[in-house]
């Protein structure tokens, strides 16, 4: 059995107009250490998707489906277990460390919250534990460091203590939303080769959320792609470096910068409040055909483990082949 | 950070003086002779020249102004004209009756605004947030004296639990004193924390969207024990400025209250000042009063940095 | 998308809410301006005719309100007294906004020790709340609603020269206003121009909030004896006297009391809806 078993995950938000369905029929699974890198433009979903799987959606969305941690169904959970859970068992980490640090706190006291909440850990233990915790994520002068506060701190370092936060308790789970978005391209090699370590150290499993396809590429075992709220495509990594299957992956893999040609693919995400019917990417898609637009494009397996939801995949597999 | 509280003290010097200077330049400049005004229009011209020159009026401003703030310096503020005692004397055992009460009526002021507001906030939108919008809208209106007179009458009248006046001392006991105290604060409070429910809403309000009390969610804690141990703490900034500027207003509002609970405070005193024309001692309780504001803004200033360490920098 | 997701509902009732007190706000304002105006012309009986006879009378067909001590008609003076809190608020917002206004403008417009100089000056003014510099003025004066009204006045300028400060520095700073400066336009022309017009809303909302402050206030210095002088009717002026009576006859300290609350209840619901109306992101408090 997988660490984190995901199906069929859907949140719904109430609007004015009705109902709105922001994500719809998510699912995977992922084992223990290993790491998934959810990917998408933003307004994708993905924040969406790591929010639901925390239990922390804002308030009027409504998560659907299923979501099981160690077999634990988390969805049906009350809010005062969630809590027990949250911090504990999964932790998270945000993007811009900057403002999710409190500014008011030594990071210290931010870091040995979790324990202090989670173990009961007394006031005097935690704040070891926080300074080993800061060692752990290479911060120098741990001692110093745990009585600064957050704006005294770099943002490589303000992103440490985020993470020294997440692993205070030693979570089976952490979901990093967009971890180094808001870092130095130096800072966000750093980070990510931190959370590496890590996992492989500590041997548990983490969700990756980020627009970035390469630093994914490069950090996670297998790839989700998100577009409009749905999976295009899902894959280990090694295949979809190999092969690209559904049109959007290969527009964003095409309008990386890395690449050199900077092609964006044009048009922008779909409003959230007007879905169409069928493939939510039909819009923007080159190989559009009337049928595209019929209804919700099955997930199809395209290799071992590697998914995309795509009714024109041939057509696909050619013109990559072209290019 | 040395820099910054020297600086803070140097502009509380000044503002302490600027305050003595504009009390001085206002008695000055209006139309009125002091003498005149204390003794009275019955008084004969020879009256009014002795009392001029016992009071010092016959010498130039400037000097005046300078033997005013020196005697002031070394605790000496003049004689009262109609009682016939030092200043320092009666505004001594006033000053124990107006601050306890602000700062009681600061209490209250600060205990139901940051619970109402911290409610509100927590339950924004729903039937809670509501009530407690509509009720401070109402107390923001009531006149804090008329207040009082509706304590009066339930509290003292109807149910008979508290004095409907007067001040027994504290020598008559804490507790005695405190229950002589209680409604007269009451009456100041409400209005004040009406005021100050409202802002605590907003600013907390503000910080609950702020990612980082997502991060106190995310590891654990629960959506009380984040809003009172992140959110609250963020959003006492503009709450404690607020607080600042209505200790100014709960000061002024004393002297009105405690004519209406006959309390021997600062208020009664310079009220009664008022009814006999002693401008030395109106002059000295202003001052005073507006001294002690200052001074409450100055420690407000100080508080910012023991919340906010964001502000120690400099 | 969260913004959306979060506010959406609460929203909805609380726009119901906010609508329901401009609508409360402004019906008992026209209330309070119809009763001042009314009793410019009409009162039920003399607001000041003494009759001992007549003392202490409960409401009847005769009295609606009943009596006071002297047998006063409580209810026409409740109507006199209008006309008074009226004016009062009238001339103290007036005084705030001609002195505040300028000195915030000033300070906008020049920048550097003039603005310096204009809000050290506002903020020292906060020292001393209307009662303070009442106290002083009527020290010397005597007392009187003239007097107690420079006061209230008083009290009103930093509060208006900081608003208008904060205010006129944002429109300074907008693009169509670089592009006068540059046409030659001079400041003072600008700031008339350009930067009034685009504050009054916030100035008026301003002002309808501290229209209800001055009534507040001229009732607490007319209770204490510093404000309106006997025998023209004010309401604080009216609590004052009632306080003997407050064993015996409590109603006399009550409708004064009630009048005082919906004036300025009125008066603030009618500035807090027209501030959500003209601007919500003003919404503060």
């Amino acid at each position: 059995m997988a660490l984190l078993e995901v199906e069929a995950l859907g949140v719904v938000i109430d609007s004015p107009r009705g109902p709105l369905e922001i994500l719809r029929d998510v699912g995977f699974a992922l084992e223990s250490g290993r790491i998934l890198g959810i990917v998408g433009e933003s307004g994708s979903g993905k924040t969406m998707t790591a929010l639901a799987l925390m239990g922390l959606l804002p308030p009027g969305a409504r998560a659907q489906g299923s979501v099981r941690l160690g077999g634990r169904e988390l969805l049906r959970l009350d809010e005062h277990a969630l809590c027990r859970l949250r911090g504990d068992r999964v932790a998270m980490i945000f993007q811009e460390p900057m403002s999710a640090l409190n500014p008011l706190q030594p990071v210290g006291a931010q870091i040995a919250e979790p324990l202090r909440l989670h173990r009961k850990m007394p006031a005097a233990k935690a704040a070891a534990e926080a300074r080993r915790l800061l060692a752990r994520v290479h911060l120098p002068d741990p001692d110093r460091l745990a009585a600064a506060f957050p704006h005294q701190l770099s943002g490589g370092q303000r992103q440490r203590v985020m993470i020294a936060m997440a692993l205070a308790c030693g979570p089976d789970l952490l979901v990093a939303d967009e971890p180094t978005t808001a870092l130095d391209v130096t800072v966000q090699a750093q980070i990510l080769d931190l959370l590496v370590e890590l996992v492989e150290e500590t041997g548990m499993s983490l969700i990756l959320v980020s627009h970035d396809l390469a630093a994914v590429a490069e950090t996670a075992d297998e790839v989700l792609v998100l577009y409009g709220g749905t999976v295009v495509e899902h894959a280990p990594v090694a295949a979809m470096l190999r092969h690209r299957a559904h049109p959007y992956t290969q527009g964003l893999f095409a309008a990386r910068p890395a690449t050199g040609l900077f092609r964006a693919i044009p048009g922008s995400v779909p409003d959230l409040a007007a879905l169409p019917p069928g493939c939510r990417f039909a819009d923007r898609c080159p190989l559009a055909i009337a049928a595209c637009g019929d209804g919700p494009p099955p997930l199809g397996l395209v290799g071992p483990g590697h998914r995309a939801a795509c009714i024109r995949l041939e057509a696909a597999a050619a013109t990559a082949e072209a290019s | 950070m040395l820099f910054f509280l020297l600086k803070r003290l140097a502009g509380l010097v000044a503002t302490l003086a600027a305050a003595t200077l504009v009390v001085f330049l206002v008695l000055e400049v209006l139309p009125g002779d002091p003498a005149q005004v204390m003794l009275g229009t019955e008084a004969r011209p020879e009256q009014v020249a002795a009392l001029r020159h016992e009071l010092g009026l016959d010498r130039p401003a400037p000097q005046r102004y300078v033997a005013w703030i020196g005697g002031m310096l070394r605790g000496d503020l003049g004689r009262s004209y109609t009682y016939q005692v030092p200043v320092a004397e009666l505004v001594g055992e006033r000053l124990l009756v107006t601050v306890p009460l602000a700062l009681l009526a600061m209490a209250l002021t600060t205990a139901l605004a940051l619970g109402l507001g911290v409610y509100a906030a927590a339950h924004q939108g729903q039937a809670g947030d509501l009530g407690v919008m509509g009720l401070t809208q109402l107390g923001i209106a009531v006149p804090n004296f008329w207040f009082a007179f509706l304590l009066i009458l339930l509290f003292a009248v109807h149910l008979g639990w508290f004095p409907s006046g007067g001040f027994p001392g504290w020598g008559a006991g804490i507790g005695a004193a405190l229950k002589a105290l209680l409604l007269p604060a009451l009456a100041l409070a409400v209005v004040q924390a009406a005021i100050l429910a409202r802002i605590t809403r907003s600013a907390v309000l503000d910080i609950l969207g702020e990612d980082f009390i997502r991060t106190a969610r995310a590891k654990g804690n629960s959506r009380a024990r984040a809003l009172w141990r992140h959110a609250l703490r963020n959003a006492l900034v503009p709450v404690v400025t607020i607080m600042g500027l209505q200790f100014a207003s709960l000061l002024a509002g004393t002297i009105i209250v405690e004519n209406v609970f006959t309390l021997p405070g600062l208020g009664r005193l310079v009220f009664q000042a008022i009814t006999q024309h002693d401008l030395i001692v109106i002059q000295d309780v202003v001052v005073l009063l507006a001294g002690l504001v200052i001074l409450i803004n100055f420690a407000v200033d100080l508080l910012y940095l023991a919340i906010d360490p964001r502000l120690r920098r400099r | 998308m969260s913004a959306v997701a979060e506010r959406g509902r609460p929203a909805r009732r609380r726009r119901v809410f906010r609508h329901w007190g401009l609508v409360c706000g402004a019906i008992l304002t026209a209330l309070l301006l119809l009763i001042a105006l009314v009793s410019l012309v009409w009162t039920p009986h003399s607001a000041t005719a003494i009759d001992l006879t007549q003392r202490l009378l409960p409401p009847s067909p005769r009295h609606w309100l009943g009596t006071d001590h002297f047998g006063r008609d409580i209810a026409s003076m409740l109507m006199v007294g209008a006309q008074n809190s009226i004016l009062v608020g009238i001339v103290a917002v007036a005084i705030g906004v001609a002195l505040g206004v300028s000195l915030g403008l000033l300070a906008a417009a020049q920048g550097g020790w003039a603005e310096e100089a204009a809000m050290r000056l506002a903020d020292f003014t906060f020292a001393f709340p209307a009662v303070l510099s009442a106290i002083l003025i009527t020290a010397l004066l005597g007392p009187g609603a003239v007097n107690s009204i420079i006061a209230i006045g008083i009290f009103n300028v930093p509060v208006f020269a900081r608003l208008t400060r904060g205010a006129a520095r944002a429109i300074w700073t907008r693009d169509f206003i670089l592009a006068t400066r540059a046409a030659g336009k001079g400041g003072l022309r600008i700031t008339l121009e350009h930067v009034l017009p685009n504050i009054a809303s916030i100035l008026i909302v301003q002002a309808t909030i501290q229209f209800a402050l001055a009534i507040l206030a001229e009732a607490g210095l007319s209770y204490i004896g510093l404000g309106t002088q006997p025998p023209f009717p004010s309401w604080g002026r009216m609590l004052n006297e009632a306080q003997t009576f407050l064993f015996l006859a409590p109603r006399l300290a009550i409708f004064p009391g009630l009048a005082i609350v919906a004036a300025v209840l009125g008066l603030n619901l009618l500035g807090d809806g027209l501030r959500d109306l003209l601007d919500p992101r003003l919404r503060r408090f």
